[in-house]
């Protein structure tokens, strides 16, 4: 069974006076991705990537069109619905690391398994593992303000996955860092998602980036061109 | 749960000064209302106590029919040993007995109406502050172990002005017996009363009980028994102490033709007094609820702001999952703690500030003072510290920030989560 499939997925927004202008930001896409993929999604600045990402996130509802997570239809999903979908199958990295910043990195990482209901002793064992596992054994008391970005990022990456999500979805993850921070950062997607089979789907607009998936889908025009 | 608790408290200090001056609203209207609400009761409490303190008592036991209709013959028959009783009981401060009766007060050439009063000495002092209102001459000698009561009396200065008569001269008081037969009284005058209130200057009569009841063949009876506590709110008309000792000491029950004794409290003695007290409490009590409100807009105001500085936070705890009711759940707790800092800096300094300002006393300026004197009221408001209201001040505060926080957080509700993410922080 596929972990994400799409059906002429639209999604458009109406601008100017009386909303005459119609933006096609996706566009009758259909996409299918199988567990354990390292997808990349590309293409230049409008094309609707981040759009697509958005729905694959249950964090948008489309115009049209259906979106499945595994077996679960999201179209009809109330709020509550798609918040306990997101909570227990996804994985979020955003651009600008979006951590919390008056909790540490073990805390940050903890807070999204305390709202998943898992008890204090697990949590913080699972948290430790996690932030060992992307190479900060040793910051795990430290709040995002005292890490680098790239260190603010495996932070990010370490809360998004210590959940055990079914799909990890990365919003541009290495937009905001150097060369070698972005590659040292990749090369750990790459390994997490070897090592522990997560399904990941990665925005990016870096045609360096994107090569680290072993799928790519370039978008134009809110639709997929290959 | 822990990590709740810190996430709220470390949000609290992201921008301390917004925090202590918040903390500071709501440690300021503590403040206010302790200390204000401890004066406001302390001078319900001067009013009522000096109130009663004239001739009533915070209590007064007296024959039903006889406070429908004072007549004379309406006597309390073991009022005494019920007073004796009654001040033999730790919860009562003072009780004495007196009699009453209208009189025609008369020297050789004039006659006033007069109301006499037979009082025990040594107890009056101890329920009224008339006896310290003679300010010539001396109040009533206590009997002590003499069987006969002195016959002297103590009047009012305006009755001695209206009667051409001073200290050492002699007053006739006409009145009527029970038994409708004439009742006649002479005594010497030891004192003068200047009570400050026209209306006892000019009639009263305070004479030995003994003597009154001599002279208005009383037969050991009087008219009332007046009892005062230590703090009035302990009065009740219906307090087993005073019923038993009723019972055991008053030959009047439900059958007898008086009907049962009747016992009133203060506030039906003194229906103009709780009429005060309770107007007094109605503005004040809108003043207060403007203040709570506006403090309370502050609290609601502090937080809109803050929830916008915090949308992209917010947003992204909705993307990985977190309910709206669980971020409003963050958010009160932050107020809770919010409010619980201000609420005990303002009571500690509430308490401190009441306890000692209330000791120094306040004063109402120097006219105020002299015309207070001329009533025999204390020339300062004295008050102690409310402890009710302490955690009554503290409990609205915590109610009214959350309820602030509650309607300025409804936003997380349709916050739109691609839009918040994207805010900038």
């Amino acid at each position: 069974m596929s972990i994400v499939r799409c059906e002429e997925l639209s999604r458009y927004y109406y601008q100017g006076a009386e909303n005459a202008i119609e933006v096609r930001a996706l566009d009758q896409v259909d996409l299918q991705i199988e567990p354990g993929e390292f997808v990349s999604i590309a293409g230049p600045s409008g094309s609707g990537k981040s759009t697509l990402l958005n729905m694959l996130g249950a964090l948008d509802q489309p115009t049209s069109g259906k979106i499945w997570i595994q077996d679960e239809l999201l179209n009809g999903l109330n709020k509550t619905e798609l918040a306990d979908l997101r909570l227990r199958r996804l994985g979020f990295v955003f651009q600008s690391y979006n951590l919390i910043p008056v909790l540490s990195a073990r805390e940050n990482v903890e807070f999204v398994l305390q709202l998943q209901g898992v008890g204090a002793a697990p949590r913080k064992a699972r948290a430790d593992s996690m932030l060992e596992r992307v190479g900060l054994g040793e910051l795990t008391d430290r709040r995002p303000a005292e890490m680098s970005g790239g260190q603010q990022q495996r932070v990010a990456i370490a809360r998004a996955l210590a959940s055990e999500p079914d799909l990890l979805l990365a919003d541009e993850p290495s937009a905001n860092l150097d060369s070698q921070t972005t590659a040292d950062l990749m090369n750990l997607l790459t390994e997490l998602n070897r090592s522990l089979g997560t399904t990941i789907v990665m925005v990016t607009h870096d045609t360096e980036v994107m090569h680290y998936a072993e799928r790519q889908i370039k978008m134009r025009d809110g639709k997929i061109v290959n | 749960m822990q990590l709740v608790w810190a996430l709220a408290w470390r949000n609290l200090w992201r921008n301390p000064r917004r925090t202590l001056l918040s903390a500071g609203a709501v440690a300021f209207m503590v403040f206010i209302l302790i200390f204000v609400v401890s004066m406001q009761y302390g001078s319900y409490d001067t009013m009522v106590n000096h109130g009663a303190s004239v001739v009533h008592g915070h209590v007064q036991i007296q024959r039903t029919d006889y406070v429908d209709e004072p007549r004379v013959r309406f006597v309390l028959e073991g009022a005494q040993a019920l007073a004796t009783r009654l001040r033999n009981d730790k919860s009562i401060k003072a009780a004495t007995a007196r009699a009453m009766s209208t009189a025609l007060a008369s020297n050789e050439e004039t006659t006033h109406g007069a109301m006499v009063i037979g009082v025990d000495p040594a107890n009056e002092s101890k329920v009224s502050w008339l006896p310290r209102a003679v300010d010539e001459g001396r109040y009533l000698a206590t009997t002590g172990n003499r069987t006969a009561p002195a016959a002297e009396a103590v009047i009012g200065r305006v009755l001695a002005k209206n009667l051409g008569l001073t200290v050492g001269d002699e007053i006739v008081l006409l009145g009527v017996t029970p038994e409708d037969g004439m009742a006649v009284l002479i005594a010497n005058i030891v004192g003068l009363i200047s009570s400050g209130q026209p209306a006892l200057d000019r009639a009263l009569v305070h004479v030995p009980l003994g003597l009154f009841q001599e002279a208005f063949e009383m037969q050991g009876a009087a008219h009332s028994v007046a009892v005062m506590y230590d703090d009035f709110n302990d009065a009740s008309a219906d307090s087993d102490v005073l019923n038993n000792a009723i019972a055991d000491t008053l030959k009047e029950t439900a059958d007898t033709p008086g009907g049962p004794p009747n016992v009133a409290l203060w506030n039906r003695l003194m229906p103009e007094i709780q009429g005060a007290i309770d107007s007094d409490k109605a503005s004040s009590g809108v003043l207060y609820s403007v203040l709570v409100i506006l403090v309370t807009f502050s609290i609601a105001n502090t937080f809109v702001m803050m929830l916008f500085e915090r949308t992209r936070e917010f947003g992204t705890l909705l993307a990985m999952g977190a309910k709206p009711l669980t971020l409003r759940g963050t958010i009160q707790l932050e107020t809770l703690l919010l409010a619980a800092i201000g609420g005990l800096v303002g009571a500690l300094l509430g308490a401190l500030t009441t306890y000692f300002v209330g000791q120094a006393g306040i004063s109402l300026g120097a006219e105020a003072e002299s015309v207070l004197a001329q009533f025999q009221m204390p020339e300062r408001i004295h008050f102690g510290v409310l402890w009710k209201a302490l955690p009554m001040a503290v409990l609205l505060m915590i109610c009214t920030t959350q309820l602030a926080a509650w309607f300025a957080t409804q936003r997380v509700h349709r916050m739109q989560i691609v839009e918040a993410i994207r805010e900038e922080m």
